[in-house]
């Protein structure tokens, strides 16, 4: 028996990794060698036409000298809170919400439409969804009609065409589109709970406040970590809901990196520029993942044994 | 579950409380409506202006229903944007993409779920990285490559690079679900000494066609919204995919508005019906899928 599995195991990398070859090796190539080539990219300068020159780290010191890439930065970083902090928090309410009060009451179906409806924002193209808002947030859009129509003029803003009030509304159609995907996953682990706990909790004369915080969130431990870490990685690397609504403005207030780098490639002139933006954040992002990789693995071997 | 919003039997039953929980249940119905209408908004919008006649839209509310429904907006919409063939091409960009990640995907997770090989904890985390690095780190090489394979402007070069992106996405979920596989079964297949082909087609595939099938409308869906590479290796409108070239039909991205809004309207819908009727048809499905990983 152990020599059979012996040979079987000996064997395995051979016939087995073959079938890496195709899926797994064409990944590593492209991925690997694209990130290479970006990398490199950054370490030149190169207006597009004439041939690059190497420039060592002088790209990375004028970017981190950069107001405008601060600033950008700083705008990603701002934005895990609508895109992943609130998106989380009140995702989680609404599932226990839902998962608690309106499919015990009303049943299945009207639970099925609430975690749909919210889900939604997540498969209309961000395209589409983008102009929806434009319509309803532009200077003579569907807010300002409604408000002039009311008699409530004096309410009415540029809504996306200052700056505050830009950031404000991206992040409200971040949390748009955001909550429906973790109210999805806190949903599906809440039907993984023992109802036992909650009878047991609430034998011990613990309300819905304190069944909540000791029962679910402690249950949902997993699905917590993993979409907060999840939409944060989103947030960092955010770029549809911006370029499809406020394009980084009025005057870059609600600029991020991504869009940063998208601009300076897209205008083909500013090439080592855009290299160097998306490397620094690839850099970021792959670590984060990484050590959540790192981080499961543990907790993998750790309930195994 | 119920238990939650029942006072467990040793309270006194106090009328003062009760009252507060009925207070507590109507807030938290008035919480729901409210959040399932600003959720809905958008579309609404869309549904009440899209079927409106032109003369309508000029004299009612944008959020009033129609009352001479009409499909006139949507067949102008449909002829102004060509959008036949914008349907044509994502149909086949996001379907071949799609494809190409499920073969990639099936044979990485055999390798890794089913054979164990050496370092497939290594393969796991590497595919992970690629699933959360941002596309415009690859975005310019790629760009590069498909000008000097000449397939610059061909979806081809967006089908096959969409494709490989999400592999990586592909062969973490499946890889997780081989790997719950009872051992015995693969061990049985091979004292029989069957071919690993025969073996994956009429052992593994079986087995894991559900775990396919959410797979594969997932990346459909992903592929269908996908903006960066079809933007950056499409410049031509008629090749366009559908999300992208209904976009640009309305303005450049930015503040543009849309002069005519009954037809934008029509084509805001026109262009979600495709993801939206999926993920109606296939909602449990894709709720599964989106939780792997999570438990």
């Amino acid at each position: 028996m152990t020599s059979r599995s012996r040979t079987r195991s000996s064997n395995t990398w051979n016939r087995y990794g073959l079938l890496l070859i195709p899926g797994f090796g064409t990944l590593v190539v492209t991925m690997g060698g694209a990130l290479f080539w970006n990398a490199n990219i950054s370490f030149n300068r190169w207006a597009g036409y004439e041939n690059p020159v190497w420039v060592g780290l002088r790209n990375y010191r004028f970017l981190f000298r950069n107001e405008d890439f601060r600033t950008a930065v700083l705008h990603a970083v701002y934005f895990v809170i609508p895109f992943a902090v609130i998106p989380t928090i009140l995702g989680l309410f609404i599932a226990a919400v839902i998962a608690n009060y309106f499919i015990p009451r009303f049943g299945q179906g009207l639970g099925a439409f609430m975690r749909s409806t919210l889900y939604l924002p997540q498969v209309v193209p961000v395209a589409i969804s983008g102009l929806l808002w434009l319509a309803i947030l532009s200077n003579d859009g569907v807010l300002n009609m409604a408000l002039n129509a009311s008699g409530h003029i004096s309410l009415a803003r540029e809504w996306l065409t200052t700056g505050r009030s830009a950031q404000v509304w991206l992040s409200i159609i971040m949390v748009w589109l955001q909550l429906g995907y973790t109210t999805m996953i806190f949903l599906a682990g809440m039907s993984r709970i023992d109802p036992r706990l909650y009878e047991a909790a609430s034998l011990d004369g613990a309300n819905w406040w304190q069944q909540f915080k000791a029962v679910t969130i402690g249950q949902l431990r997993p699905e917590l970590f993993v979409v907060f870490i999840v939409t944060t990685i989103g947030a960092l690397k955010v770029f549809a809901p911006v370029y499809w609504t406020t394009q980084g403005g009025p005057l870059g207030s609600t600029n991020v990196p991504s869009l940063y780098s998208f601009h300076a490639f897209y205008g083909g002139d500013q090439v080592p520029f855009g290299a160097t933006v998306s490397t620094v954040f690839a850099f970021i992002v792959g670590t984060l993942a990484y050590l959540i990789a790192r981080l499961r693995d543990r907790s993998d071997s750790e309930s195994q044994s | 579950m119920s238990t939650l919003w029942i006072p467990s039997a040793s309270t006194q039953p106090d009328v003062q409380r009760r009252k507060k929980k009925r207070l507590g249940s109507w807030l938290l119905v008035i919480f729901a409506v409210l959040t399932l209408i600003v959720w809905l908004f958008p579309l609404w919008m869309s549904v009440t202006s899209a079927f409106k006649t032109p003369e309508e839209i000029a004299t009612t509310s944008w959020t009033s229903l129609p009352t001479h429904w009409t499909l006139e907006n949507f067949t102008r919409f449909a002829h102004d944007s060509d959008f036949g063939r914008k349907l044509r091409n994502s149909i086949i960009i996001s379907g071949g993409a799609c494809i190409i990640s499920l073969i990639f995907s099936f044979l990485n997770a055999v390798a890794l779920g089913v054979g164990r090989v050496k370092r497939s904890r290594a393969v796991m985390t590497i595919c992970l990285i690629v699933f959360a690095i941002p596309q415009e780190a690859i975005v310019y090489p790629t760009y590069k490559v498909a000008k000097i394979l000449n397939v610059y402007g061909n979806p081809i070069a967006v089908i096959v690079i969409l494709g490989i992106i999400y592999s990586a996405f592909g062969t973490l979920l499946l890889g997780e679900v081989m790997r719950a596989f009872p051992r015995e079964l693969i061990d049985a297949a091979f004292v029989d000494g069957v071919s690993m082909r025969h073996m994956m087609r009429h052992v593994v595939y079986p087995i894991v066609k559900p775990s396919l099938k959410t797979l594969g409308i997932m990346i459909f869906i992903w592929d269908w919204n996908e903006y960066m590479m079809p933007l950056i290796l499409l410049p031509n409108n008629d090749t366009q995919t559908v999300p992208i070239a209904i976009a640009s039909t309305f303005s450049q991205p930015g503040f543009g508005v849309v002069p005519d809004i009954a037809w934008g309207a029509a084509g805001a819908l026109l262009s979600s019906a495709p993801t939206v009727l999926l993920f109606l048809l296939f909602q449990r499905v894709i709720a599964r899928g989106i939780t792997v990983g999570t438990d």
